[in-house]
């Protein structure tokens, strides 16, 4: 059997997926899901069924935001790869879950820049020995490397069609990713 | 011939109750033992779970899960956010963001303090905390290295349902 998948927004514009654990054949579990899922200040409030239907879960309960299902699908509609999970979107009449790739594209930037700043870290100390030993041949070299990995951001072509694509563009002036 | 006779004590109907255990028995009196108004051998009832006070009632199976010391619910949560099986007390797992998840219990929480944990697989960069505690549900974030990743941990919740 398919194992079924419930698609909402999170308050970040984020898709949020849920799996109901075990038989949910009157959808009750569900419906709580979304209640719980909708929480903002109210914390205390216990699920009613005979109150919070799914009608009132999405006209918005006090304490909770407005929320209702945006969809069902099954768990292989779900990209295996989840590198660029947050830059998942519900998007009607494309396959079930797509990729945002202006998201992607920030998620692999912020993946660079991590990898690029423990670069940067690297070059401080051999730049205060050059400033030292008064060495201004090291200190141009470094300097220069510096430049160039603060640089990598606004010079780095993130441009790609795909997911995969986009996750295998990586900087020549860093290391290879390990994940 | 000779033809023994017993006599064959005539069974009566009692006023109900027929009789109840005693827990204040005399030891050796059976009169004390089937005389007292005791309820030993009688199921606890939620409450006298929850209280934890009385050594004469039994903890039966459909209320030991009332009892301070029994997990409310329990379950293993995979880096994809799927709920393993097996588990228990956990209605849904949505996965909201990498790493974060909120746990929806089967049955609600008396209040939102209650307590709960979490094992973490992986090595010592690997960490899971929780938040947004409600009566209903709760917020499980993984991390590696200080950062939100998806993690693979078991939980449990522990408090008064």
């Amino acid at each position: 059997m398919m194992a079924k998948r419930y698609l909402t927004l999170a308050t970040d514009g984020g898709l949020s997926i849920t799996e109901i654990s075990g038989d949910d054949a009157d959808g009750s579990k569900l419906t709580k899901t979304l209640f719980e899922i909708s929480r903002t200040s109210d914390s205390s409030t216990p699920f009613n069924p005979a109150v919070h239907t799914r009608e009132a879960i999405a006209a918005g309960i006090s304490g909770h935001r407005a929320l209702a299902l945006t969809a069902e699908c099954e768990e292989s509609d779900l990209p295996t790869d989840r590198y660029f999970r947050n830059a998942w979107e519900w998007v009607e009449g494309l396959k079930p879950v797509n990729v945002n790739m202006s998201k992607a594209r920030d998620i692999h930037m912020d993946a660079i820049r991590k990898v690029r700043n423990v670069e940067l870290i690297k070059t401080d100390v051999p730049y205060l020995r050059a400033l030292e030993a008064k060495d201004t041949s090291a200190q141009a070299r470094i300097a220069a490397e510096k430049q160039v990995l603060r640089d990598i951001p606004q010079t780095f072509d993130l441009a790609s069609r795909t997911p995969a694509q986009l996750k295998g563009l990586w900087p020549v002036e860093l290391p290879a990713r390990t994940a | 011939m000779t033809i023994n006779v017993t006599p064959i004590p005539r069974l009566t109907v009692l006023a109900a109750p027929a009789f109840v255990l005693g827990d204040s028995n005399v030891a050796g009196s059976a009169l004390t033992a089937v005389a007292s108004d005791s309820t030993l051998g009688l199921a606890a009832t939620k409450a006298e779970m929850e209280a934890v006070s009385s050594a004469a009632k039994s903890a039966t199976p459909a209320r030991t899960q009332y009892h301070p010391g029994v997990a409310k619910g329990w379950g293993h949560i995979a880096s994809d956010g799927a709920l393993g099986s097996p588990s228990y007390g956990i209605g849904s797992v949505t996965y909201v963001s990498t790493g974060v998840r909120t746990i929806a219990w089967a049955t609600n929480f008396s209040a939102a303090t209650y307590s709960t944990v979490v094992g973490m697989e992986g090595n010592d960069t690997v960490s899971g905390d929780f938040s947004n505690f409600a009566v209903g549900s709760v917020t499980l974030t993984t991390y590696q290295d200080g950062a939100a990743d998806d993690r693979a941990g078991s939980i449990a919740a522990f408090g008064a349902q």
